[in-house]
């Protein structure tokens, strides 16, 4: 009964016994491998598409591209959020050109044909040549995409039209959802432009990054050094050791269900909402103390411990990152080719935050996050590598078994945040998704 | 930008003396040396690519790549001479360029120069390419200048080719 099993997709393997868990390397490097993911995978799951602030008004619109598709995300006029096809009925023409905007209808800039924001065609450009009846069955209308779904303003979409629903995708993840988004009750937006860049790597290896509780020590070493140095210019040397013993200390990472994983642990470096941090001064200090207060009324002090104190590092399988940590950070990568993704980095806060907060949550993020920030560019690399690695010596399997046991359920399963059960989680619906073992499909 | 009065071109020499120099330095990793032109209220900003109002956008309510003030400017070149900030380990080759220096009077004594700048780097022999425009503001201090702000704007929409910049621009 514990005898090593391959899974359904060939490219997972499982040894109780041995308390191993390893990847085969085609998955990171094999073009076969990739095709099969679109469709088993992204044609299949629920995928991130926006965030309810980027279109709030009425005729609001961003241009997206998710899974190779051009998409059209737009707050219709008449009955909300819809996501369309970014192709003109007509010819095909890409008809969306700009990122983001306002308008009432769109026009396409070849034939003229235009299209209210409920998608209804309105307008061939010219008189005549047509019947009246022409579009009598709605043929002409711009195509939908099946479902689009939203939890706590965070829309996705599904290709699939009989997926089952955002609610039940998303699974114990809601939970970390929530946590994150009850640090304001008046709502998040997102703030400015992204980063947008991208990374030679396999997308999956994005995903293991974003809740690795291990790598940080030896990837980051430049960062831990340079927040010590901070600690330490305020609180001298005890700060320095009161934050790396909270920080190795406790925390907690597991798979959340259908693929979902997450790590929380203590923050090291402070957050808006609401941990305080020495060098963010006595005026930073009120303002965190008072939102600290509404949320311990709100919520009890040992929610408002984990929503105020805890980093969380969320995926949402496939591809989506959620992380709260020196500030909200929404993420999306896009796989482009096996070797090669385009990720955009939002910055989430509360909307009506205190301009002070504010400008120390913009600074934080930069500082660690961003693609020229003292941390983000040094994971970027270690996955850059990882990929030539992977592409360029016949060795075939990748080892995810720091915490591995003998027994429980992969999908769940628990342990220190610095073990890798959050990463199983996501290879095993992996693994059952490609292997046709999952359709997420309603019964 | 106004007319340039009679009499700066003097001005825009010393200006692109001090610039190349600057250059310079970055191309020969002297970031040390780099981090001494700097006033001591100095800053050093890197615009998101595709923000609107890059020139005068503020980092305090919208997302930069890169704003440091000394202190952090400072940690940000102590971490670059360590081999373990492993992106830049090998150091990658960088080639500075600039160009079409315009510069005029700002306020306080201060003198603006707006370039614009062609940087390659090359690390494990692949190139890629930064462009776009610059701002500095300039105060003099002895025979030469002090950098007051360094604003780098990227003309360009995203990193997707770059995808990262973790050289000095």
């Amino acid at each position: 009964m514990n005898a090593p099993f391959l899974g359904k997709s060939g490219l997972v393997e499982v040894d109780r016994r041995r308390r191993t868990f390893r990847v085969n390397r085609a998955a990171y490097r094999s073009p076969e491998v990739f095709d099969l993911e679109r469709k088993m995978i992204f044609n299949r799951c629920w995928l991130y598409l926006g965030f309810e602030s980027e279109i709030e008004k009425p005729g609001d619109f961003v241009r997206r591209r998710i899974a190779g598709r051009e998409l059209v995300f737009v707050r219709s006029r008449k009955d909300g959020p819809r996501a369309f096809y970014n192709t003109c009925m007509h010819r095909g023409v890409t008809f969306c050109r700009e990122r983001e905007g306002t308008n009432k209808v769109f026009t396409c800039p070849y034939h003229g044909w235009v299209f209210n924001t409920e998608g209804k065609l309105v307008d061939q450009g010219v008189a005549g040549g047509y019947p009246e009846d022409f579009n009598i069955d709605g043929r002409y209308n711009l195509m939908q995409v099946p479902r689009l779904e939203n939890y706590r303003g965070f829309y996705f979409i599904n290709f699939n039209k009989d997926a089952i629903s955002l609610e039940s995708y998303l699974s114990g993840a809601k939970e970390i959802i929530d946590l994150i988004m009850d640090q304001t009750e008046v709502g998040h937006t997102l703030i400015g432009r992204p980063h947008e860049y991208t990374i030679d790597a396999n997308y999956k290896y994005l995903a293991e990054n974003s809740y690795d509780g291990y790598h940080a020590p030896e990837t980051h070493r430049t960062y831990f050094e340079f927040l010590a140095d901070r600690l330490r210019a305020s609180g001298g040397d005890a700060a320095v050791t009161a934050m790396m013993g909270n920080y190795q200390g406790g925390g907690r990472g597991a798979g959340l269900g259908m693929g979902h994983g997450y790590f929380e642990a203590w923050v090291p470096n402070g957050k808006p909402v609401a941990s305080w941090i020495p060098p963010w001064g006595p005026d930073a200090k009120a303002e965190i103390d008072r939102i600290r207060d509404r949320i311990t009324q709100q919520f009890g002090p040992e929610r408002a411990k984990r929503i105020c104190d805890h980093q969380k590092n969320l995926i949402i399988f496939p591809n989506l990152v959620i992380n709260d940590h020196v500030s909200i950070t929404v993420r999306m990568f896009q796989p482009v080719t096996v070797d090669t993704m385009r990720v955009t980095a939002w910055a989430m806060g509360p909307k009506d935050e205190h301009p002070l907060l504010r400008k120390i949550r913009l600074d934080n993020f930069l500082t660690f996050l961003g693609p020229a920030g003292f941390a983000t560019p040094d994971d970027n690399e270690m996955l850059e590598l990882a990929q030539v690695g992977v592409e360029h010596t016949p060795v075939e399997w990748s080892d995810i078994s720091r915490g591995m046991r003998e027994d429980g359920d992969l999908m769940t399963s628990a342990g220190p945040w610095t073990d890798e059960n959050q990463m199983r989680a996501y290879w095993a619906q992996w693994d059952r998704v490609m292997g046709g073992a999952e359709t997420l499909e309603a019964a | 930008m106004s007319a340039i009065p009679a009499g700066t071109a003097s001005l825009r020499e010393e200006v692109e003396d001090f610039l190349y120099y600057e250059n310079d330095l970055l191309d020969r990793w002297q970031l040390n040396e780099w981090y001494a032109l700097f006033d001591k209220n100095g800053m050093y900003h890197i615009v998101t690519p595709g923000l609107k109002d890059a020139d005068t956008a503020s980092p305090d309510n919208t997302l930069f790549l890169v704003s440091d003030d000394m202190e952090r400017l400072a940690q940000r070149i102590d971490r670059l001479s360590k081999s373990s900030a492993h992106v830049e380990f090998p150091r990658s080759t960088t080639s500075h360029l600039i160009s079409n220096i315009r510069v005029s009077e700002g306020e306080n004594g201060e003198v603006v120069a707006r370039t614009r700048f062609i940087i390659h780097r090359t690390k494990f022999d692949e190139t890629v390419g930064f462009f776009g425009h610059q701002i500095y503001r300039l105060v003099r201090g002895g025979n030469t200048f002090r950098i007051r702000d360094k604003r780098c704007v990227l003309d360009f929409d995203t990193l997707s080719q770059q995808g990262k910049v973790t050289i000095i621009l």
